[in-house]
């Protein structure tokens, strides 16, 4: 399966960022009490940046409620730099991505990451892929509430 | 560490006190105010810890926000301790505080080829620590729990000193 250069990680609200504009990495925790798929794996989504209209479309994708979804923006996350987590200890063979298109949104996908990983390795990826953001981008739209 | 109207000061834990006397015995170093009893003021690298203390001070108090307090009195601790012995911290940039939606809460100090986290979890034993570095900085990646939390902060504090 062919994926682009970036994932897309949207900002709900501003709560995970600091005052300078930079993401806390409680943005890419993965939430153990989802839903625990066959494969023993815990998914957090995202979206693939296939297009030009990928930014866009996830700055305005809206919550069942029609509420925005992501108030403040877009993280993009190169790949290069998940794949170098992806097959670095302690996160090779536990954690994965795949692309997962879902009803209206041709771009979603998922961090995928073994049940079993121990809290401090959880938190671990998650500053990992925090620190890997190459750009914020700030939401434009009007927001709706 | 508590907080008052007028300033900031820091609780000494009765095991501190080597670590105290010889901070004392610099007599280039100044705290800004007077000892008194165990309490002192802060320095200015107060300011490391000030953002992140203020975020609990407006949170309701449970074991988590204590444990927090806990941490960030161990890292002024240690912060005040280098400074003593002629460290310039002074450019650190201050630590951050964030609620998470699982209900833990998330001290993290960001840096532009490394961060450095503690998460207060509600099973407080599942606390933990973690240190992550971009490639620039070898791609370390190492994570504990709280348990040794008084080991811990000094050698990251020697991993920021060396890399920041």
């Amino acid at each position: 399966m062919i994926f682009p250069d970036n994932a897309l990680k949207g900002i709900p609200n501003p709560s995970f960022m600091n005052e300078e504009g930079n993401v806390g990495s409680h943005l890419f925790r993965f939430d153990i009490d989802q839903e625990i798929r066959d494969d023993d794996l815990i998914e957090q989504s995202i979206n693939w940046e296939d297009d030009y209209n990928a930014i866009d479309y996830t700055l305005k994708q809206k919550k069942e409620n029609g509420e925005t979804q992501f108030k403040v923006g877009v993280a993009i996350v190169p790949r290069e730099d998940i794949d170098r987590l992806m097959n670095k200890h302690p996160f090779k063979n536990v954690f994965f991505y795949e692309r997962n298109e879902v009803a209206n949104n041709p771009y979603h996908g998922n961090l995928l990451l073994n049940k079993n990983i121990s809290k401090p390795t959880r938190n671990m990826l998650s500053a990992g892929l925090a620190l890997a953001i190459s750009k914020i981008v700030p939401q434009t739209n009007t927001i709706s509430n | 560490m508590q907080a008052t109207n007028s300033k900031n000061i820091l609780y000494i834990p009765e095991d501190y006190g080597i670590e105290l006397r010889l901070i004392l015995q610099n007599e280039d170093q100044t705290f800004g105010g007077a000892y008194i009893g165990r309490y002192r003021e802060l320095s200015r690298e107060s300011r490391i810890v000030d953002k992140s203390w203020n975020f609990l001070q407006d949170l309701d108090q449970n074991h988590l926000v204590d444990k927090a307090k806990d941490i960030l009195s161990i890292i002024q601790d240690s912060v005040l301790f280098l400074t003593g012995n002629g460290i310039d911290l002074s450019h650190l940039p201050q630590l951050e505080a964030f609620n998470v939606d699982d209900g833990s809460l998330l001290i993290e100090w960001l840096f532009e080829d490394f961060r450095i986290g503690f998460s207060l979890e509600i099973n407080i034993s599942e606390s933990n620590w973690y240190l992550v570095t971009n490639q620039k900085l070898g791609e370390i990646n190492a994570s504990g729990y709280l348990s040794d939390i008084k080991k811990t902060v000094p050698w990251l504090l020697n991993f920021i000193i060396s890399n920041h």
